[in-house]
């Protein structure tokens, strides 16, 4: 990379971050003054467009107010609000506001200390004592300790998502005292504060926890600065304001750091079409609105009382293939899709307008530090020519590319059946079958259904969470150097080494074609005017948020 | 004792509505049923031109996907515009037609033949009667969309299984409608004599009771190829229909809902196709219905209770 | 009589037993379970099947059949995986939504199809019956959703007069409520509508040229009373068990309606609980709708053999 690609990628790194509010007008105009003269930064804010503008508009703003309900519009019922129990998106996205872990987000997505005052690590790297702030009160009024802090990472560890990955670490977690606890593993794991910063390891008070078991948790009692009310299926959620939350004193740092409930009362009312939220917005019904149609967004821009934010990041989607029986467990087969594959024209018929998706070959996204280019010359290079080599190579005789897909994702299905189109034009038979998502499900546990389905996968997420990291997991990557690599990316402490481990994964990836990715996307929420303080990071949350 | 010489055959001419004592009425009366049949049939068979030709009418492949020409307002080039992956919607409302006229016959005959051979058997003997109706009530105690939601929901999103699954739904109208027609002959002293004379019962099914069935049958039939056009139309609007990239009506509408506020020509030209069809198939059942049989209040009953 | 009636009731309880039978093989036999959905997209496949289990999911057909049914004979129809709460208490908080869009939809049903097949028959042959009869043969002939979606993009969209979709519960005022349903219920009463025009146009017709009419018409009674008092009253009958048909059909009709208008009822739940897999409340709700189906039909046969004594005292049905 010469010197000027150099400023460029640096360039758009910033503006980037720039835009998601990463950094603050100042911070940028310094930073960028660094590489360009006066005039190109000007005409580079000025080609930013209204999404860009939301943010200047939003930099000038008035004290924060106190006080007032408000009114959310909400894509989906969540069912269970449980966030160990359930990874459902649309219950971590109401009850980030009530329950909090031992760390949390920062606004880079890297974990920071939240009810942990303390976190040390012993020499081998197998004993961690983590020390608990002390007079933190649950919404019961109780005061949180180790037992209660005990009990909740218990049942992490038998029905978490990630909580179990990590449970087979860990000999053993123990109280040394009421604010002291710790924790012994039959190998070092760097990576153990990123796990309690997921939703999963959030701390609830300890008979919660053990009446809850393996079940759905019945009370929703957290430390967070909002306190759960009451859900009415289909209806709402409400929410209001904990008097009595212990905010920390350091800055606030996206879900870390102080936070601030000024609202009085949150409601999050289910309106499941998008039109229905787009509308409520504009006469003012709602004050926040969830995930509004791309489409809509040309009309909604041009609306003066509304400012529209951008969630980047959001989520990647990819093509996972079935390598344990079937034409993909040929890695050929699989290098000939990656060379199929031309993602321009399939993410504008799915996503309308380049603002909504971004093409990296990134296992996570731009904004995180863990961001990597590497593999990218086997990613977005679709040559026909090549692909047809590769699938005579392989031997494909013609046979159908049973691919599942569902309606209920739109973004899904658009990529999908342009895909179709691709994969024919070079020669090959595709077999479509459209399904419920239930469906989908079941059917990609068996190995002799399916070659190939679309995805979608958290876009900030730590590369080694990954679901299709796991040889279980429907496209069964088995790999012995993936899983050395996993474990010594989990083992190791040093930041420098962890991402040039995390590059020879993404590397892997990309070379034994375990998945073609399609691209990121990114959703688009939409505000009153007023709304001041929306940090648009993945999960919506409402503290540090006023109406003015 | 003498023996007849010869034994007489039985009855030979089939059983016809007036000898029943039902007074015909006369042909000039039938001025607006001819003109509802007329009219009918131009729509219809319209509607057929279309689907017959539609490889030749059409210039653009009903299933291409063109992002770059999205969302086109009707104009010269593209009769109905584009849809949001750039297809024509003309031609997918063309071919969008044959699929549901595919659907529309294959249900009318699944579900008549079935039916039929229930209705006979249900109204000739007594105890298979009361397992049949058995049968047909719980099948009917469905809200019709209901039934087919269900179905559709198991057994899977193809176009064949759209045809089951709607054609199950009609079938309880059509074998109690049969049964009806068996019950008003099935005592008569016709039929009886028959009987004593030997004849099978299969030949008195077939030859005296079938022939009374087949008008009745008719009409139903028209009513029937509309509800299955309109039931596969609001399956795959509700998602549980034909697979999403066969163009069906039900489909097409479908996938324009999304879009109804910005480009509402996406709903409005292909329903009104589904529209005129289902317009031209009522014409024509009415006027025939009217023509064959305009006494019977009881029978409209049957023939207009909808599977909504 | 009372034999007809204890006849018919009788019948109906193996036909319920059937139906609900029917739903649980038809549910289990589709492929996906609630688990998927219920534990997200980041759940390990280790921690479904331990769902799995804990829900009794894996256990034979036939033992979660009997399970099932010994519940529902005690009245416990479960609990929704999803919602967490009883299958009962699930259906009665959206009972609202869809018995009120029900009744709307009937009244308009009534009044619009009414008026429409009287005026007509009274005119017979003349333009306007012609047109009433184009209007009504025209609305049979139009899908529900087809109608819905016009009428958004007419008094929603470009005019503006009417919200675009959802449900304002009657807590929040009469006024809001029937505001916020007018569209749904013209919607779901238009086919309806044109069905009973139809119907009351033909009856009326017949019913006009009875002697006894024409004897009043003779005699000096007013059209006006001719057509009130005498003739419709003979043709109410029918009609009557018509509409009671009606509104079994259009609980069925609510489904396609709701969806469309997103009002959160009983219709829109059930496809909701089908596509989460949710077994109990699919089963619940079948049940129920079920029940009141063949309830209604149960009822209409019993005023239709009070009404015309000639259908109870045969042994079979002709209709």
């Amino acid at each position: 990379m010469d010197g000027r690609d150099a400023i460029d990628s640096r360039l758009r790194g910033l503006t980037e971050r720039f835009r998601s509010g990463l950094l603050s007008r100042r911070e940028f105009v310094e930073a960028a003054g660094v590489f360009l003269g006066g005039t190109a930064l000007a005409s580079l804010i000025a080609a930013g467009g209204p999404l860009q503008a939301a943010h200047a508009a939003a930099a000038p703003a008035g004290p924060p107010k106190k006080g007032g309900t408000l009114k959310v519009a909400f894509w989906a019922e969540p069912g269970v609000l449980d966030p160990v129990f359930t990874t459902r998106y649309q219950t971590l996205d109401v009850v980030c506001n009530f329950f909090e872990g031992l760390f949390a987000d920062s606004a880079k997505y890297s974990p920071k200390p939240m009810l942990a005052a303390s976190y040390e690590t012993s020499r081998d790297g197998k004993l961690v004592t983590i020390g608990l702030r002390k007079g933190v009160t649950f919404h019961n009024g109780k005061e949180m300790t180790s037992a209660d802090v005990l009990a909740s990472l218990k049942r992490w560890q038998a029905i978490g998502a990630n909580g179990s990955m990590v449970a087979k670490r860990i000999d053993e977690i123990r109280a040394k005292d009421k604010y002291t606890i710790a924790v012994a593993f039959n190998k070092a794991t760097g990576l153990f504060p990123t796990y309690l910063s997921l939703p999963d390891s959030t701390i609830v008070p300890e008979e919660v926890a053990n009446a809850a078991g393996k079940q759905a948790m019945k009370d929703l009692i957290g430390t967070g600065p909002f306190k759960f009310v009451e859900h009415l299926p289909d209806r709402h959620i409400r929410a209001v304001r904990f008097d009595n939350y212990a905010a920390r004193t350091d800055e606030s740092d996206g879900m870390a750091g102080r936070k601030t409930a000024y609202f009085d009362e949150v409601r999050w009312l289910v309106a499941n079409e998008a039109a229905v939220r787009a509308d409520g917005l504009t006469t003012g019904e709602y004050d926040f609105a969830g995930i509004l149609s791309w489409s809509s967004y040309e009309r909604l821009k041009t609306d003066p009382n509304l400012a529209l934010h951008l969630t980047k990041p959001y989520e990647w989607l990819a093509i996972h293939l079935n390598k344990k029986q079937g034409m993909f467990t040929n890695l050929k087969m699989r290098r000939a899709i990656q060379k199929i594959a031309n993602l321009e024209p399939a993410n504008r018929a799915a996503f309308r307008s380049p603002e909504f998706y971004r093409l990296d070959p990134g296992i996570t996204s731009r904004e995180t530090a863990l961001y990597s280019d590497v593999g990218k010359e086997l990613f977005n290079r679709p040559n026909l020519d090549e692909a047809k080599a590769l699938l005579k190579e392989a031997g494909y005789q013609g046979a159908p590319v049973v691919w599942m897909t569902n309606k209920e994702s739109q973004a899904n299905y658009d990529l999908a059946l342009t895909f179709k189109g691709q994969l024919e034009a070079a020669g090959m038979t595709v077999d479509l079958q459209v399904m419920d998502s239930a469906t989908l499900r079941a059917r990609r546990e068996k190995p002799e259904l399916w070659n190939a389905f679309i995805t979608g996968h958290p876009a900030q997420l730590h590369p080694i969470m990954h679901v299709f990291l796991n040889a279980r997991w429907p496209g069964w990557w088995e790999n012995e150097k993936k899983d050395t690599l996993v474990d010594a990316i989990l083992s190791e402490a040093d930041p420098k080494k962890a991402y040039g481990l995390v590059e020879d994964l993404q590397r892997l990836v990309y070379e034994d074609a375990a998945l073609v990715k399609t691209g990121e996307y990114f959703i688009l929420h939409g505000a009153r005017k007023g709304l001041k303080g929306y940090a648009s990071m993945l999960r919506p949350f409402f503290f540090n948020v006023w109406l003015e | 004792m003498e023996q007849p010489t010869a034994v007489p055959e039985g009855p030979t001419k089939p059983l016809q509505a007036a000898d029943a004592g039902v007074p015909r009425r006369p042909w000039y009366a039938g001025a607006l049923q001819r003109w509802s049949i007329l009219i009918g049939g131009a729509l219809l068979l319209a509607v057929l031109a279309v689907t017959a030709l539609a490889p030749i009418i059409t210039p653009f492949d009903p299933n291409l996907v063109r992002p770059e020409i999205q969302f086109i307002r009707p104009n010269s080039v593209h009769l109905f515009g584009t849809d949001n992956f750039g297809r024509d919607l003309f031609s997918r409302t063309a071919y969008g037609a044959r699929n549901s006229l595919l659907i529309g016959s294959s249900v009318v005959l699944m579900s008549c033949l079935l039916g039929t051979i229930g209705g006979l058997l249900a109204g000739f003997y007594r105890r298979l009667d009361t397992v049949l109706m058995g049968a047909m009530d719980s099948l009917m105690a469905f809200p019709g969309i209901v039934l087919a939601v269900a179905i559709m929901a198991a057994i899977g999103p193809r176009l064949q299984n759209v045809i089951i699954a709607l054609g199950i739904v009609q079938i309880p109208r059509v074998t109690r409608l049969v049964r009806s027609v068996v019950f008003t002959i099935v005592h008569t002293q016709y039929i009886e004599a028959g009987r004593a004379l030997g004849m099978s019962d299969i030949r008195i099914l077939l030859r005296h009771i079938l022939p009374n069935c087949v008008s009745p049958l008719i009409v139903q039939a028209t009513f029937i190829f509309g509800l299955a056009v309109l039931g596969e139309a609001s399956l795959s609007f509700l998602g549980v229909g034909a697979p999403p990239y066969i163009p069906s009506w039900g489909n097409i509408l479908g996938e324009a809902r999304v879009y109804v506020r910005d480009a509402p020509y996406m709903m409005l030209l292909p329903g009104l196709a589904l529209s005129i069809t289902i317009l031209g198939l009522n014409l024509i059942g009415d006027g025939i219905r009217d023509w064959l049989d305009p006494m019977s209040v009881a029978r409209r009953l049957e023939a207009h209770q909808h599977a909504q | 009589m009372y034999a007809y009636i204890a006849r018919r009731f009788l019948q109906a309880i193996p036909v319920m037993v059937l139906v609900a039978t029917a739903v649980f093989l038809l549910l289990r036999l589709t492929p996906g379970d609630p688990t998927d959905i219920l534990l997200g997209p980041e759940a390990t496949p280790e921690r479904a099947a331990e769902l799995r289990r804990d829900l009794g999911l894996d256990k034979p057909l036939p033992v979660q059949w009997a399970v099932w049914f010994s519940h529902v004979l005690r009245g416990d129809l479960g609990e929704s995986i999803f919602l967490r709460r009883p299958v009962t208490q699930a259906i009665w908080e959206r009972a609202e939504p869809t018995l009120m869009l029900t009744f709307l939809s009937l009244i308009i049903a009534v009044m619009l199809g009414l008026s429409l097949g009287i005026a007509a028959a009274v005119r017979q042959g003349s333009w306007a019956d012609i047109a009433a009869m184009l209007v009504s043969l025209a609305g049979i002939s139009m899908p529900t959703f087809w109608i819905g979606l016009n009428l958004i993009l007419v008094f929603a969209v470009i005019l503006g007069l009417l919200p675009v979709a959802g449900y304002k519960p009657l807590s929040e005022g009469l006024w809001e409520n029937v505001r916020y349903l007018m569209l749904p219920a013209v919607t779901l009463g238009f086919y309806d509508a044109a069905l009973l025009a139809r119907m009351t146009r033909s009856m009326m017709l017949g019913v006009l040229k009875e002697h006894y009419v024409r004897t009043a018409r003779s005699i000096g009674v007013s059209e006006r009373r001719v057509v009130l008092r005498h003739a419709l009253r003979n043709a109410l009958i029918p009609l009557l068990t018509i509409v009671g048909l009606m509104f079994a059909g259009l609980m069925g009709g609510a489904l396609v309606t709701e969806t469309v208008f997103n009002i959160p009822g009983v219709g829109r739940l059930l496809i909701q609980a089908v596509l989460r897999r949710d077994y109990a409340l699919v089963q619940g709700i079948v049940l129920l709708i079920a029940g009141a189906y063949v309830f209604i039909n149960l009822c209409v046969d019993i005023l239709y053999g009070v009404l015309d004594p000639r259908i109870s005292r045969s042994t079979s049905p002709a209709t």
